[in-house]
């Protein structure tokens, strides 16, 4: 990358867009954002909460299985972003960082849990009455849910990041600091298993016989 | 952008394996490729339905939101004093206790240099003197003969 575009980025991350940069724009406005938080602007916040919160809460969710423990990554990964705000660098992008946080914080909780909780003990999301229509969909999810959380760590978050929270295979091999090859790699292994362990819900999730 | 490439069965099939059948998740450089062959193979076809089929079960696991509770919590956070040094060099809760010991460490340590005798022995331990001379006399030795 010219130096030149790195001296205007660090000067004025807003004006600083350089066409065919992928990104590049993004992370401008996220910059700004930034700026604004740093200096209180509570509506810039409120933004961020709204815009990121809940993708970070889903992804903590298929991470760790758990609402409660998603909720208190989420909450951590953003007592994080508000105690950097101050210093954020302008090449950096909030989403990718706010993954990057929780994916170590999911890290730590799934390591430190013990090695003998089993997975169908962990909080999915509540089984709640409902229609027959709507109570078997609920039931499907729930299966669904723990066949993605059975799998591997480093799968469950490949699958994860490229197909739940939509990361290029690009941005979720940085997040995850692999490589593209060993990402696709991971994936694939993930949805072999996958098909594998829902090849008993086929009626269920495709009508099939 | 890598330029689009021919692809083979094989390399399809670890594709969809991997990204499934969504076209937007597979590399920029192959999707052409990939798309092509789809069109083109029947065999190429029967993998793409199947791999459309564990992304359509894949798109019913459970979606969930963020508690109104968990935005108000996040939010009342904002512009919070940030950490001091001393909470940053020290974050497991009061600084005075490892102050404390710190400033009796120095204490002990000065009254110690003083009372107690020098385990090394002192200026007028003639070892220690014939040492130091030595070391010394080599060094000025070196520097003379340059």
């Amino acid at each position: 990358m010219p130096s030149q575009i790195a001296t205007l980025t660090a000067y004025n991350p807003v004006r600083a867009i350089v066409p065919g940069m992928a990104g590049n724009e993004a992370r401008a406005a996220d910059a700004e954002l930034m700026r604004r938080v740093a200096a209180g602007d509570a509506a810039a916040c409120r933004f961020l909460v709204d815009r990121e919160l809940p993708a970070i809460v889903a992804f903590a969710y298929r991470m760790l299985a758990s609402r409660s423990d998603a909720e208190d990554v989420g909450q951590e990964c953003f007592l994080r972003l508000w105690k950097v705000s101050h210093k954020w660098r302008p090449d950096a992008r909030v989403r990718t960082w706010l993954h990057r946080v929780a994916h170590n914080l999911c890290i730590d909780r799934i390591r430190g849990r013990k090695p003998a909780d089993p997975i169908d003990t962990m909080d999915l999301a509540a089984d709640e009455p409902g229609p027959s229509g709507a109570l078997q969909q609920t039931q499907v999810a729930l299966l669904i849910d723990k066949a993605v959380a059975g799998l591997p760590e480093r799968q469950r978050l490949a699958v994860a990041l490229v197909h739940f929270q939509e990361f290029s295979n690009i941005e979720a091999a940085k997040i995850m600091d692999v490589s593209v090859d060993a990402l696709e790699s991971l994936l694939a292994r993930g949805r072999r298993a996958l098909r594998g362990s829902l090849e008993d819900l086929r009626v269920d999730l495709l009508g099939e016989p | 952008m890598a330029a689009d490439r021919t692809i083979d069965l094989d390399r399809l099939s670890v594709l969809l394996d991997a990204y499934g059948a969504d076209h937007s998740r597979w590399p920029e450089g192959e999707r052409a490729a990939a798309r092509a062959l789809i069109e083109a193979s029947d065999a190429a076809r029967t993998l793409y339905e199947e791999a459309g089929a564990l992304d359509d079960a894949l798109a019913r696991a459970s979606a969930i939101e963020p508690s109104p509770e968990l935005k108000a919590e996040i939010l009342a956070a904002v512009g919070q004093p940030r950490e001091s040094w001393v909470q940053a060099l020290w974050p497991f809760g009061a600084a005075w206790k490892p102050a404390s010991a710190l400033a009796a460490a120095v204490v002990l340590g000065m009254i110690a240099g003083v009372v107690l005798p020098n385990p090394f022995g002192g200026a007028d331990d003639p070892f220690e003197s014939e040492i130091g001379e030595l070391a010394m006399s080599t060094v000025f030795e070196q520097e003379g003969e340059q």
